[in-house]
């Protein structure tokens, strides 16, 4: 729509910045963490597309990640094949999950629709937890990283693959900019608004649903395939529900129908998961160690704090700011 | 019995009714439970042609607008459009075969301005709305033309006003204005004027009267001037039956109408609905 956000392009700026400027002075930790956000951040960019947007609140989005995740892991172990092929591979075999789902899930609305993709993360899960031939519950290991070599480059440096994973959260970030400021774009909003007039005038609103479904959903498996390569390991946990509560509350955090946003909120939750579990945080807060096993209570804290505070996340919070400031 | 020589308004009306119709309505059946709403109704639109639909309150007349386009199934008769069937067809599909309508409850993307309603729908009328990978920006055509519009409606000074925050009366002029941005070849109208100031009503009454010529307009309305300034044709239902259908000045003339709409004391049917 005609410039409905005036803050997304700074607030992207900066977020570009400030991972450049980590990018930069970071150490090998750093770019651990740096990769682990850049790649959670596709992931969260791709269900801002559904929620955001389209207003189709998925609880089942980790199916796709978990498939791009042990697509990869399959191909490259099992079948030998080459890392980027296999990347592409998990990506279309994601996407393709995703457009036989979407079939069912897109006829379904508000409840209805978290609860069947609720069902269908669910059944992936429990796929690849008894699934032999992916390891069952005990996932695969030794996956390699994409080759690089080609321009001189070894993946297997932490800052070369955090900043090669950087890059691709930036070009996702574009090409979803792109998708949402088009005629397309225009059109998921509007089932948002109001799906039912949207269909009284003759837009193709399953249509739309079902390719907006397809797009998450590739992302997604496409931010998998990368967590498979930065980990070298894959488990049924990346399916299962909470994984897919976890992207949903960096959607919420970041503030919802920003892709920045989205960035910002997978961010400030894996900043926040490493800082509150590392017991010298509080021991330098003077407190016990052992607050640090309490991690993931705290997190609820804060995710509390957030809803009831500032609903709209980061990102509204912001253009609120921006809102006051300018009149 | 009649007030206007048959013959004169014959004269009146273009020959409209020689031509195929453009939407047919075929002995329509349809009940909500026990409470029949629908009772073997039919009428025809020819291209060009103005049908009035009139009734007291729960006559069944928005049903029959949502048997129409599409959002409920008929439990018996058919629904054509220029001789196609389209009983069974969704509304997406009925509008995109040149059916569209407005609500008699506006339902419009609230949230969204005024400009971005008439985006919204010139993006589906144009056909673009797969468009992905270009800026809606660049679609010049689709954005001059809902300035356009909105300046032909007098809605250019709210149009980056959101749309919840206007007047009934100027929500009530962009349900209409959506509906006519579609083009389309038939043209469905729930109380177009209902909770519009007398001067809002001339506005809209003038917008539909220049409509294009080959238009099939029909409409409800409790405005019986503004009813019988545009139909050719009127169609009274009660309970779902068809109570009365002819040309409109027959249907002026008749006793039914005379004593419940036009009478010295006429059927509050709405609060709006005072002749002026
Ligand atoms: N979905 C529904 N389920 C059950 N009953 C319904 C439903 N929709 C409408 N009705 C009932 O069907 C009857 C006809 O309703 P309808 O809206 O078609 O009347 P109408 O002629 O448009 O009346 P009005 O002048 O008040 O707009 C009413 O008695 C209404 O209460
Ligand atoms: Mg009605």
């Amino acid at each position: 729509m005609p410039d409905r956000d005036p803050v997304e392009r700074p607030f992207a700026l900066v977020v570009a910045l400030v991972a450049l400027a980590a990018w930069v002075g970071g150490d090998f930790f750093m770019h651990e963490v740096l990769s682990e956000i850049a790649i959670l951040s596709i992931f969260a960019m791709s269900l801002s597309l559904l929620v955001g947007q389209v207003g189709m609140v998925s609880m089942g989005h980790a199916a796709f990640f978990a498939t791009g995740a042990y697509a990869t892991a399959a191909l490259t172990i099992h079948l030998q094949w080459q890392v980027l092929p296999a990347l592409l591979a998990a990506t279309l075999i994601a996407a393709l999950l995703a457009a036989l789902t979407g079939l069912f899930a897109i006829r379904t609305r508000g409840i209805f629709f978290i609860m069947i993709t609720l069902a269908i993360g669910q059944m992936v899960h429990a796929y690849l937890f008894k699934a032999r031939a992916f390891g069952a519950d005990d996932g695969m290991g030794g996956i390699p990283r994409m080759d690089l070599a080609w321009i001189g480059l070894d993946s297997n440096e932490p800052e070369v693959f955090s900043a090669s994973v950087l890059i691709i959260a930036a070009i996702v970030w574009f090409l979803l900019r792109i998708l949402v400021r088009s005629p397309y774009g225009a059109m998921l909003l509007a089932i948002h608004h109001n799906e039912h007039r949207l269909r009284a005038l003759g837009g193709f609103v399953a249509h739309f649903k079902l390719l907006a479904f397809v797009i998450a959903g590739t992302i997604a498996g496409l931010a998998g395939s990368l967590t498979a390569q930065h980990t070298a390991f894959v488990s049924p946990d990346l399916g299962f529900w909470t994984v897919s509560g976890e992207v949903l509350i960096m959607v919420i955090v970041g503030g919802m129908g920003s892709l920045t946003g989205a960035i910002a909120g997978a961010a400030v939750l894996t900043l926040l998961r490493h800082t509150l579990s590392d017991s010298s945080f509080w021991q330098n807060l003077g407190l016990d160690s052992g607050l640090a096993s309490y991690w993931q209570f705290m997190m609820g804290v804060f995710f509390i704090v957030m809803v009831v505070f500032a609903t709209d996340g980061i990102h509204g919070r912001l253009r609120r700011l921006w809102q006051s400031i300018k009149g | 019995m009649s007030a206007v020589d048959p013959v004169d308004a014959q004269a009146m009306r273009p020959p409209a009714l020689e031509r195929a119709p453009r939407l047919r309505v075929e002995s329509i059946h349809h009940a909500f439970g026990s409470l029949v709403v629908s009772d073997d109704v039919s009428l025809d639109i020819a291209p060009g042609e103005c049908h009035g639909l009139i009734g007291p309150n729960g006559a069944g007349k928005s049903t029959l607008f949502d048997i129409i386009a599409g959002e409920i199934i008929p439990l018996g008769g058919g629904v054509h459009l220029d001789g196609k069937e389209i009983t069974g067809e969704p509304p997406d599909r009925r509008a995109r075969l040149g059916l569209a309508r407005s609500f008699q409850h506006n339902d419009l993307f609230a949230e969204l301005t005024v400009r971005e309603n008439l985006i919204v729908g010139g993006i589906v009328a144009h056909g673009i709305g797969h468009v992905a990978w270009r800026a809606l920006a660049r679609e010049r055509s689709v954005c001059e033309k809902a300035e356009m519009l909105a300046m032909r409606l007098g809605l250019e000074d709210v149009l980056d006003t959101e749309v919840h925050t206007l007047s009934y009366g100027t929500r009530r002029q962009l349900e209409i204005a959506l509906a006519l941005e579609m083009e389309p070849k038939v043209l469905l109208l729930d109380e177009p004027t209902a909770g519009m100031s007398p001067e809002e009503t001339v506005h809209i009454q003038e917008r539909i009267a220049d409509s294009p010529p080959d238009l099939a307009l029909l409409i409800v309305e409790h405005d019986m001037d503004v009813l019988f300034g545009l139909a050719d044709r009127v169609t009274v239902l009660d309970y779902g039956r068809v109570l009365l259908q002819g040309d409109a000045e027959e249907v002026r003339a008749s006793d039914i109408v005379r004593q419940r709409y036009l009478g010295t004391d006429p059927v509050p049917t709405t609060p709006v609905s005072i002749p002026s």
